[in-house]
């Protein structure tokens, strides 16, 4: 199987969110042990791709869920509560990128905007 | 200033800080070794861009692959498996202040001659940046005095050119670019100052020891910055050096100053970049090196330049220099930065041992900017050097003869002795613009001609210093830089004359 397949077998199944038995046996049959790797590799991506992970401390409300959702309309949301590391807001990641509106980034851009000006 | 103003200002310092969120776009360390991170994710990150580790270590991406980055460390910071990397949108650059002149720093700005350095007020400059067009240039016609009276005669440098140092290793290559450097706090002739800046690249740490030794005894530190990658040092650091002391020489530039900078030397810096390519599993091309060598020394020397006036009238000048084995100019990286280059400066091992110091091969070396970057009266003068000089090299093989030689002929050889050893010149002695007039003028002349070959070089010395006392005038004359007529030309002629009646 060509690479390109594997990539884009590895999108359809993430984007399905399932995958029957029968594929999976035809995969593990059919597939050499360096080409499931590259799948694997392909479908973590594609599902970090296609989720949103909501990381917050407390109770976020419905209002702040609400514009979270609308802001990631056909991505699956997961939240995540974290008090320890977030302190207070919330920070979001989709694929390779963070969103970070938690009161512990905003400390460290001040201390680096303090350090950097004074 | 009162308590209550700087409460102020530091409120208003504070309010400025901006706290709105950022998108960060991240990625997670795959692999480590050599100095190179394999990261995925990454998304957004460009070719040269600097991107910070969890660890806030800082590294430069300079591979993009279909899934991965690749990632060149630039600290020795600890980076493990899964570790995040985040791009900063920047490219990689260093900041860059009058401080900075003086100090010996590593290519990150980091100070290596155990003083602290705080940069404050400085601008941030990257590395990687095209060089000015050609609307913003200006023709190279004036000189940048080497002191060496073979070189400012023969092969004048112009202020903004790039004149290639290429010779064996122990032929005194470094030993041009520092005496040229030491020379720059002569301000004669009403030229302007010039920074240097002296990048040492994969040399031993007692060398670059030495040189700043050397810089500081002689005062040239008080205008000289030394950017060093020594051998010790990784491969990154080594490959970006040439391309921080090139920043650095940009923003003396564009302040309008005229900034000579020494790549010390692109030989190991060809060396670094191979190793780092072959690293990053670029293709190897001639001799393992990457296709993309020459353009790696091409988009570096191309940031020479003479601004035009419109655009500030800075000058950059590079002296790069490169190491050949066994005499070959021919070999790959040698011919790349001969092409790239506005001339060369060539130094043989043989002229070496057999005590011509400077080593010149008068026959190889050529500087493309000619006579447009020299003074007047060298130009004047120093004509008939180059010429005498052939001619000699030609007849030199018929001198075993001896006796069977018509008169010409042995004159055209004992003229050629003479200037052979009038150029000849010891290290860290450069000469001043009169010096090397009265030195060259006496050669070709013909005035030392009745001196033996082996007593030239005393006489010359003698008959400076003897000019310099009793004939103050004459030196003011010929330092003027205006074509000397035939009146002064006697009255040197005289002076000689002069002198040499007290020898006898």
């Amino acid at each position: 199987m060509k690479r390109q397949q594997i990539k884009q077998f590895a999108q359809t199944v993430a984007f399905t969110g399932e995958i029957s038995e029968d594929v999976s046996k035809w995969l593990l049959k059919n597939l050499t042990k360096a080409e499931m790797k590259y799948f694997v590799k392909c479908l973590s991506a594609e599902i970090k791709e296609l989720t949103v992970t909501a990381k917050y401390a407390g109770e976020p409300s419905d209002a702040v869920k609400n514009k979270i959702q609308q802001m990631f309309r056909d991505k699956k949301i997961v939240y995540i509560r974290d008090d320890e590391e977030i302190g207070a807001g919330i920070k979001l990641e989709f694929g390779d990128y963070i969103l970070d509106y938690t009161v512990s980034a905003m400390i460290v851009k001040i201390m680096k905007g303090i350090k950097e000006r004074l | 200033m009162k308590p209550e103003e700087l409460i102020k200002q530091i409120e208003e310092k504070l309010y400025s800080v901006d706290i709105n969120p950022e998108l960060i776009n991240y990625g997670i360390v795959e692999t480590v070794g050599d100095g190179i991170v394999k990261a995925t994710g990454l998304s957004s990150a460009g070719y040269g861009e600097e991107v910070e580790f969890e660890n806030k270590a800082k590294g430069l991406v300079l591979n993009l692959d279909e899934d991965a980055v690749y990632i060149v460390l630039l600290s020795e910071d600890e980076i493990t498996r899964g570790m995040k990397v985040s791009t900063t949108g920047k490219i990689l650059g260093i900041n860059v202040s009058d401080k900075l002149i003086g100090r010996v720093i590593n290519p990150m700005c980091a100070p290596l001659d155990e003083k602290e350095l705080k940069i404050d007020d400085g601008k941030l400059y990257p590395f990687e940046k095209i060089a000015a067009g050609i609307i913003e240039r200006s023709p190279v016609d004036r000189p940048i005095k080497t002191g060496i009276k073979a070189i400012d005669s023969m092969i004048p440098i112009g202020r903004g050119q790039r004149e290639l140092i290429i010779g064996d290793r122990n032929t005194g290559k470094t030993a041009i670019a520092v005496d040229t450097i030491i020379n720059q706090k002569k301000l004669d002739l009403g030229l302007k100052r010039v920074i240097c800046i002296y990048c040492a690249i994969g040399q031993k740490r007692s060398n670059i020891a030495s040189i700043v030794a050397r810089l500081k005894e002689t005062g040239a530190m008080d205008y000289t910055v030394v950017v060093s990658a020594t051998a010790s040092d990784p491969a990154s650091m080594q490959y970006v050096a040439p391309f921080a002391a090139c920043a650095i020489g940009e923003y003396f530039m564009e302040k309008g100053e005229d900034v000579l900078v020494v790549y010390d030397d692109l030989t190991k810096h060809a060396w670094a970049y191979r190793q780092l390519s072959l690293l990053l599993r670029k293709p190897a091309g001639r001799e393992a090196y990457p296709g993309d060598i020459f353009y790696l020394h091409s988009r570096l020397l191309e940031r020479a330049v003479r601004l035009s006036d419109k655009n500030g009238g800075g000058t950059l000048t590079a002296l790069p220099i490169i190491e050949t084995q066994g005499n070959d100019v021919s070999a790959y990286i040698p011919t790349n930065v001969i092409s790239i280059t506005d001339g060369q400066i060539y130094l043989e091992g043989d002229l070496f041992n057999a005590g011509v110091r400077p080593a010149l091969n008068v026959g190889l070396s050529v500087s493309r900017v000619g006579g447009a970057a020299q003074t007047k009266p060298m130009k004047q003068l120093a004509g008939p050097v180059r010429l005498e000089l052939s001619q000699f090299r030609e007849l030199q093989s018929f001198a075993q003869f001896g006796s069977d030689l018509d008169d010409e002929t042995l004159k055209k050889i004992n003229r050629g002795k003479v200037l052979t050893e009038i150029l000849k010149q010891p290290q860290y002695n450069p000469y001043d613009e009169a010096s090397e007039i009265i030195a060259i003028y006496s050669a070709t002349s013909g005035c030392l001609d009745d001196v033996p070959v082996e007593k030239v070089m005393e006489i010359e010395k003698k008959i400076i210093d003897f000019i310099k006392l009793n004939n103050k005038d004459l030196i003011s004359k010929i330092s003027e830089n205006k074509k000397i007529d035939t009146v002064v030309l006697e009255e040197l002629k005289k002076a000689i004359s002069e002198f040499k009646k007290t020898l006898i």
